[in-house]
């Protein structure tokens, strides 16, 4: 055994001491690195992120910029939000309130954090200036502006996408708040009683009223429990259910019609009657096929609309009323153009598409985000025969209001009933054109009155727009 | 042949240090690349300026130039290695402090004076051997001045910090090197005694009283410290070199493990009776819970670091400012963000060859006392080195000591570049020592 002097052994103690030192950096610098680097209180982070040139935001045509970076003289970055109507869609880039919208749903290509690992390494160890990639976006900013300026001062929302591949041209909430100035705001904003902060479009959730008997008609037509030319009695506007009162919002013009008019003058009898047919299983089978009860893939925040709760649809008043939209349905303004997207279109659900490339600054194409379908509602031919009765909507009944002269459409107008003193929604939802649907547009106002005066004349104007403008 | 002329090398005393000058290039390299870095990137607030670089080589200069002049024969690898890690130390003040800079550079100027003077200064050993009781009056008188110090509102309590006019002073410093030469002493002339007590016979044979004694009063004074100055630093520091000087003199290791365990329990008590112990020993075990109070200078360290990963951000590019008093007692901490663990890594290679050199020294000394001076001294710097590291990295609970050569700190710079000079001395009487051996043994293979 080799032993040691009193001078070897202090040797060997500082040998040990100072190699602990170094583990411990090591374990600090290396494997614990990404955990503390990426924790929300690191203020290196949050400086690094004010540095950084974030990816600007392009509009449909891949050219005019929405959204992008700009430098002040300290370095730092400050997003200019160009169409601030948009902010629905973009969301907003705020280090202290935390990132929302696509802002936060692509934070890490727009942050440039994602990519090729070689060339981070490069970028990192060179301390090359990162600059963030460029999202193409499916919006449309004239249409967007359209709807904003249609909506003016009141409350709702508006959707518009094309039905095959999902992309979505306009999505207003209204009121909203400016990206530009949220930091200094934020603190009112979040008070405000018109929650601005809501995105209407996909997180609010109404009570659709007529609208709804879209998916009623589909399920009774896909059950076999009726057929569009089946004939109807309903001489009064009434209807009993249990001893319970079912009345039409407006007396139909005739007392005998199909059940393509039944859709056209929404009349909550036949539609509590195809209720009752189809059952409370059934009901919700054609909901959920549908996407109820599913969030929608957008890639903002969203909720999923519901059908209401089991007790209530056993009940057959609750049936009744939940068949035309009342009782405790609730839907978002995207999940409404979606389904009228569905019965456009072979009765698949479009996965809706808000961004549609990646790209660098140079504008070279990074990854494609393809249209994907989200779910099939129902089968081709229903939703033939249900796209079929909203054109006789409107060509004869109350969605003639949203028909514009230049070319026919297929809608549906709704009316939700709120209970109280309160002003009903006013709903419309349309496909354009009708023989070969493109478009689907869908336009709510909260407390607007009946949807079709109040909606539908918004629709009209932007069906225009997108059919009938070269 | 080989011999002789191997022998007509050694025995002439070198004309110039140019194994010293070729190895200064190193670090004048790296402040010259450091400070053109520093500039270009416009990292200091003072924008780009070069007179601090040429004020440092100039000192540099001085230092090796008066080694030279006053005492040639003394080892040439310790003076490179300091200045090293001064260079680092000076570019992370230069870029996290720029306004500290001029006063670094000032201390580290009056550092260098010290080290010449006392390396060239011929009767320095005779006078410390024959002073080596004296020399602890005017380290009494610090000693009071620091106990007071970190009662009174004086100075500001916890860093032991003396204001007379203009000039700050910190006596903890330089005391500890007088407690080194004085405690050198004591062993040296005590030594034979200590080797030889048998704890068993502990009534009949009384001699122990002679090192437990000075012991209870080390414990007594670092328990002090730990109270009054909220720290364990200082404390760790005098009392570990304590430990260490007697294992060295005694090599008996009953002594150092009943000394810990005295330090161990009377921590252990204060952190019992002591709030402000308890708040040190809690944040050091879990400070991610108090992240944003007490435990937010640990956790801001460990940020720092993990920010630096292996390669580090680069001189100038990383946050290390987010760290509170980051150019002083955390120095360790920009060096691991904007130099990385590569970084890291060299700086504690550099006080390992630092105390391989010092050890050696120490075996070289043919004298009882030169030898636990310079092992004492070298021992002294590298455990400060060590306590202030891995407090930076939670090894150990944090402690508020500066890193010897790096940090700023005018006391301290001044302490460490006074205890190289001590050093230096002792390695060039020990040259003309080992030259007269490695002739005799050269003449008796010839």
């Amino acid at each position: 055994m080799c032993s040691l002097d009193a001078l070897q052994k202090l040797t060997l103690f500082f040998l040990v001491a100072f190699f602990a030192v170094a583990l411990t950096t090591g374990y600090w610098a290396v494997v614990r690195a990404n955990d503390l680097n990426a924790r929300g209180d690191n203020l290196r982070r949050l400086e690094r992120e004010r540095r950084v040139a974030r990816g600007a935001m392009l509009a449909r045509d891949g050219e005019t910029v929405l959204v992008e970076t700009v430098f002040d003289e300290d370095g730092l970055a400050r997003r200019e939000y160009h169409v601030p109507a948009l902010a629905p869609v973009t969301g907003v880039w705020s280090v202290r309130y935390g990132n929302s919208g696509l802002e936060a749903a692509y934070d890490e290509w727009l942050a440039g954090r994602k990519g090729e690992p070689f060339t981070q390494l490069l970028d990192n160890l060179l301390h090359r200036p990162v600059r963030g990639y460029d999202l193409v976006l499916t919006i449309d900013p004239a249409l967007q502006a359209e709807a904003v300026r249609l909506l003016g001062n009141r409350r709702g929302a508006v959707v518009v996408t094309e039905v095959q591949t999902g992309d979505v041209l306009a999505l207003v909430s209204l009121p909203t708040y400016n990206p530009n100035t949220f930091e200094e705001e934020a603190e009112a904003l979040q008070q405000s009683p018109a929650n601005p902060l809501l995105n209407r479009a996909t997180q609010g959730l109404y009570t659709p009223g007529s609208v709804f008997k879209i998916v009623t008609l589909a399920g009774a037509l896909a059950k076999g429990k009726t057929s569009l030319d089946e004939r109807w009695q309903d001489p009064d506007g009434i209807f009993f259910v249990n001893g319970f009162p079912i009345r039409d919002f407006e007396e139909p013009p005739q007392d005998e019609f199909d059940t393509a008019h039944a859709l056209a003058y929404s009349s909550n009898v036949v539609f509590a009657q195809l209720g009752l047919r189809l059952g409370p299983d059934a009901m919700r089978e054609t909901a959920r096929a549908f996407g109820f009860e599913d969030v929608p893939p957008i890639a903002i925040e969203a909720e999923a609309s519901r059908l209401g709760r089991d007790d209530f649809l056993l009940d057959d008043v609750g049936l009744a009323s939940t068949a035309f939209g009342q009782g405790q349905v609730q839907m978002t303004p995207l999940h409404v153009n979606l389904i009228t997207a569905a019965v456009a279109h072979n009765g698949q659900l479009p996965r809706p598409r808000l961004v549609q490339a990646i790209q660098t600054a140079d504008g070279e194409t990074l990854q494609r985000i393809h249209p994907l379908t989200w779910k099939r509602a129902v089968s081709g031919r229903v939703a033939a025969q249900v796209r079929e009765a909203m054109v006789v909507a409107a060509r004869d009944g109350y969605a003639r209001a949203g028909a514009p002269a230049c070319t026919t459409i297929g809608g549906k107008t709704g009316t939700a009933q709120l209970g109280g003193t309160l002003a009903p929604h006013a709903w419309f939802t349309a496909f354009a054109p009708a023989d070969a649907p493109r478009y689907a547009v869908t336009v709510i106002v909260e407390n607007g009155g009946l949807g079709g005066d109040v909606a539908a004349p918004i629709a009209r104007r932007l069906i225009e727009m997108l059919v009938c403008t070269p | 042949m080989l011999i002789r002329w191997q022998q007509t090398l050694t025995t002439r005393l070198p004309t110039w240090r140019w194994q010293e000058a070729i190895l200064l290039l190193f670090p004048l390299t790296l402040a010259l690349a450091g400070f053109w870095l520093l500039n270009r990137l416009e990292a200091s607030a003072f924008g780009p300026r070069w007179w601090p670089y040429w004020v440092f080589v100039g000192l540099v200069l001085i230092g090796h130039v008066g080694l030279a002049r006053f005492n040639p024969a003394a080892n040439q690898i310790i003076y490179p290695i300091a200045i090293t890690l001064t260079t680092l130390g000076l570019l992370l003040i230069e870029r996290l402090a720029p306004n500290f800079t001029l006063r670094h550079l000032l201390n580290f100027g009056v550092g260098i004076v010290l080290m010449v003077g006392l390396a060239g200064w011929p009767h320095l050993l005779r006078t410390l051997e024959r002073y080596r009781y004296t020399l602890i009056l005017p380290g009494i008188v610090l000693l009071v001045f620091t106990i007071l110090l970190s009662f009174t509102p004086l100075g500001n309590g916890q860093s032991l910090f003396l204001r007379i006019g203009p000039i700050g002073f910190q006596p903890s410093e330089p005391l500890k090197v007088l407690l080194v030469i004085f405690l050198a002493g004591y062993l040296d002339f005590h030594r034979e005694k200590f080797k030889h007590i048998r704890l068993g016979r502990f009534w009949r044979d009384r001699r122990w009283l002679w090192v437990y004694f000075p012991m209870l009063l080390m414990w007594g004074f670092a328990m002090l410290l730990v109270v009054a100055q909220r720290d364990l630093g200082a404390a760790l520091l005098f009392f570990g070199t304590f430990l260490i000087l007697t294992y060295l003199a005694t090599e008996r290791a009953d002594y150092v493990l009943i000394g810990l365990g005295l330090f161990v329990a009377g921590a252990f008590v204060a952190m019992n009776l002591f709030s402000h112990v308890a708040v040190r020993i809690a944040v050091w075990r879990d400070p991610w819970r108090t992240a944003t109070t007490t435990g937010f200078q640990i956790v801001q360290a460990l940020l720092a670091v993990a920010s630096g990963g292996i390669l580090g951000q680069g001189l100038g590019q990383g946050f290390p400012d987010l760290v509170p008093v980051v150019h002083s007692d955390f120095i360790f901490v920009a060096l691991a963000e904007e130099f990385g663990l590569v970084g890291v890594s060299a700086v504690i290679a550099l006080y390992m060859l630092l105390l391989d050199r010092g050890f050696r020294i120490a075996r070289q000394q043919n004298d009882s006392f030169h030898f636990l001076l310079a092992a004492g001294l070298t021992a002294l710097i590298c455990l400060q080195a060590f306590i202030i590291m891995a407090g930076s990295v939670k090894l150990m609970p944090l402690t508020g000591i500066t890193l010897p050569f790096m940090s700023y700190g005018g006391s301290s710079i001044m302490t460490v570049y006074a205890a190289i000079g001590i050093l230096l001395n002792l390695s060039s009487s020990s040259v003309l020592f080992a030259t007269s051996a490695q002739h005799i043994t050269g003449a008796k293979q010839a």
